[in-house]
C-alpha cells in the first residue's frame, strides 16, 4: 500500500527543526561568549575550552524522541495518516534532523577553528576530535570534518530512537509493569554484566573495535539505532492511540 | 462507496466493548450512532480510524482495509471527543497542519467558521475551554471535505446557541457538499432531526440498524387511565411504561389495534423510542 509520507515528514521534521534551531542558537551564543571572552578578557591568562557540545544535541534528540513520538502519532492518525507511515516518516525525520544538526555543528566548529589563532587560548573540540584525535589537534582537515559529521549524525540518530523506545515502552505498560520496569532499570546494567560474565560473553573486543576507527563507531551507532527502531515498531504496531488526556 | 464493518470485536481486559459488530455506512447519508455511556460508540469510531485495533473482524473503506492504509484513512475524518493535537499548538498552527495533510481542506471556510463561532485562532489549544475545544474540532471536521465525516459527541460542552449553530452549519454543509456523516451522541432529541439512519448500540452489540422512519413506523405511545391502558397493552410488545398518578403511558411496538374510548395515541420520537428500547433491554 502506498504511503503518504510527504505531509507527515514535513510536519515531523519541521516541528523538530524549529526546536533544534533554539538549541543551535544557544550553542552559537556560548561559542561567541567564550570566544569574545577569551579574546578580550582572558587573553594570555586562561585557556578556555568548549568541548563535546554534540552531547547537548544528543540529549535534546533523546528528549524530543520521548515527547515527540506520542504527539506525532496522535496528530498523524487524526489527520488520516496510518501509524506505519507516521513511524517511517518519524524515523526519516530523526535521521535528517540528526544530519542537519551534525552538519550545522560542524560548520560552526570549522568557522570557530578557522577564526581562532593559537594565541587566543580558546580550544573547541567535538566528539570525534575527543575520541579519535586525543583532543590535541586544534584544527581539523576537511576530511576529518566529514568524519566528525558522520560520528555526530550516528550519535544523534541513535539518541533520538532510544528516546522513542523509552516513550513507546512506557506507553504500552500498565501501572504495575511501569513500576516493575522502572525498578529494573537501575539493576539492569549489573544484571546484564553478570549474565554476560556467566555465559562467557566479553564486550572488550567490541569496545576495542569501536575505538579503532570512527567508521566502526558510526556503524555500531547506526545499527544500534536501526535495531532500536525495529523494537519501536513492534511496540507501536498494535498500540492504542488515544488522546493525551484519555 | 461505503464503510463496511464486519464482525468487529474488541475486549479491554475482561470487558467486552464490541461483540461481533457488523455495519455498513453507505454513500451520502447522515447516520446516528446512539447508545448509552459505555455502549461502545467511541471504541467503534476509534477502530474505524485505526486508532485501536479490533480483536477480530475487518473494516474496509471503499473496499480497502483501514489498517495501515493511508488511502483509506485519508477518506475519513473523526471529530473526536478529546483533543489529538499537541496541547501547546495554537489553533492557527493546527489549521495549517490539517491543510498539509488534507488537500481538500478549505482553509478560508475554516477561518470563516472560526469568526462565526468567535474562536480565537491565536490561542493555544490547551487554553481553550471545553466548549471552544469542541468548536475547534468541529470547525476542522466541517472544513476538511472528506467523503466520510465522523463526529463523536460533537456538542460536548457547547451552549444551546452554539449547538444550534453547529447543527445548522452541518446541514448547510451537507446540502452543499453531500458526504457520509455519522454522529455519535447522547443528545438524541437534538440530533434526531438530522438523522436519516439510526444505529442503536448497547453493551457492544447493535440492537437496531435501520432508517429513522422505519424504526419509528411501528412504534407508538398510548396514554390514559391505568386500567384502560393495562387492558389495551395485554399481549402487545411493550417497550416501556410510565405512570404518573392514575395516568399511564405505554410505548408499544407493532400493529396498532382500534383504540378504546378514553385512550389517546401519539407518535413517539427517536429519543422516546431509544429510552423505551433501553428500558426493555434492562428488563431482559
Amino acid at each position: 500500500m502506498k504511503m503518504n509520507l510527504r505531509p507527515a515528514f514535513r510536519y515531523q521534521f519541521g516541528s523538530s527543526l524549529r526546536s533544534a534551531v533554539i538549541i543551535l542558537l544557544i550553542i552559537l551564543a556560548i561559542f561567541v561568549f567564550l570566544a569574545v571572552g577569551t579574546f578580550y578578557i582572558a587573553v594570555g591568562a586562561v585557556e578556555m575550552r568548549f568541548t563535546g557540545y554534540s552531547i547537548s544535541f544528543a540529549i535534546f534528540l533523546f528528549v524530543m524522541g520521548i515527547v515527540g513520538v506520542r504527539s506525532d502519532m496522535r496528530l498523524c492518525l487524526q489527520c488520516g495518516v496510518s501509524r506505519r507511515t507516521a513511524f517511517v516518516s518519524g524515523f526519516l525525520a530523526t535521521l535528517c534532523l540528526s544530519f542537519v544538526l551534525a552538519l550545522s555543528l560542524e560548520l560552526l566548529t570549522a568557522l570557530v577553528q578557522l577564526w581562532m589563532r593559537a594565541d587566543y587560548h580558546f580550544f573547541s573540540a567535538d566528539l570525534y576530535q575527543i575520541l579519535y584525535l586525543s583532543g590535541s589537534q586544534a584544527r581539523l582537515t576537511a576530511g576529518q570534518h566529514v568524519i566528525s559529521v558522520l560520528v555526530n549524525t550516528s550519535t544523534l540518530f541513535a539518541s533520538g530512537l532510544l528516546g522513542n523506545f523509552f516513550s513507546l515502552l512506557y506507553w504500552r505498560l500498565n501501572k504495575a509493569l511501569t513500576v516493575l520496569v522502572s525498578l529494573a532499570f537501575p539493576v539492569l546494567p549489573s544484571a546484564v554484566s553478570w549474565l554476560m560474565y556467566r555465559i562467557g560473553v566479553n564486550l572488550k573486543p567490541f569496545i576495542d573495535w569501536v575505538a579503532v576507527s570512527p567508521f566502526n563507531f558510526v556503524l555500531s551507532f547506526m545499527l544500534g539505532g536501526i535495531v532500536c527502531a525495529g523494537i519501536n515498531w513492534l511496540l507501536l504496531r498494535r498500540a492504542d492511540i488515544r488522546s493525551a488526556a484519555a | 462507496m461505503s464503510i463496511e464493518i464486519k464482525n468487529i470485536s474488541k475486549n479491554f481486559g475482561g470487558t467486552c466493548a464490541l461483540d461481533r459488530v457488523t455495519l455498513s455506512l453507505g454513500d451520502n447519508k447522515i447516520y446516528g450512532l446512539l447508545g448509552n455511556n459505555g455502549a461502545g460508540k467511541s471504541t467503534l469510531l476509534s477502530i474505524l480510524t485505526n486508532r485501536l485495533y479490533p480483536g477480530g473482524g475487518s473494516v474496509t473503506v471503499d473496499g480497502q482495509p483501514v489498517a495501515n492504509n493511508d488511502q483509506a484513512l485519508g477518506k475519513i475524518f473523526l471529530v473526536s471527543e478529546k483533543n489529538m493535537f499537541p496541547d501547546d499548538m495554537r489553533v492557527k498552527s493546527a489549521l495549517d497542519a490539517v491543510a498539509h495533510f488534507y488537500p481538500a481542506f478549505d482553509r478560508a471556510y475554516a477561518e470563516k467558521l472560526a469568526d462565526k463561532f468567535r474562536l480565537d485562532t491565536k490561542q493555544k489549544i490547551k487554553a481553550l475551554s471545553t466548549g471552544y475545544g469542541s468548536i475547534f474540532r468541529l470547525i476542522l471536521g466541517l472544513s476538511v471535505n472528506t467523503p466520510y465525516l465522523l463526529f463523536d459527541e460533537p456538542v460536548l460542552g457547547l451552549d444551546a446557541r452554539h449547538r444550534d449553530m453547529f447543527y445548522r452549519t452541518l446541514m448547510e454543509k451537507y446540502t452543499e457538499k453531500p458526504c457520509t456523516v455519522l454522529i455519535s451522541t447522547h443528545l438524541i432529541a437534538e440530533a434526531a432531526e438530522l438523522i436519516e439512519h439510526a444505529v442503536i448500540i448497547r453493551n457492544g452489540r447493535i440492537l437496531r440498524d435501520c432508517p429513522g422512519e422505519e424504526l419509528l413506523s411501528g412504534a407508538y405511545a398510548v396514554s390514559g387511565p391505568s386500567a384502560l391502558v393495562d387492558s389495551y397493552i395485554e399481549g402487545k410488545r411493550v417497550l416501556s411504561i410510565n405512570t404518573v398518578g392514575g395516568l399511564k403511558t405505554a410505548a408499544l411496538q407493532g400493529e396498532r389495534d382500534a383504540l378504546p374510548a378514553g385512550l389517546e395515541v401519539s407518535r413517539i420520537n427517536l429519543q422516546d423510542y431509544f429510552i423505551s428500547l433501553m428500558e426493555e433491554e434492562d428488563k431482559k
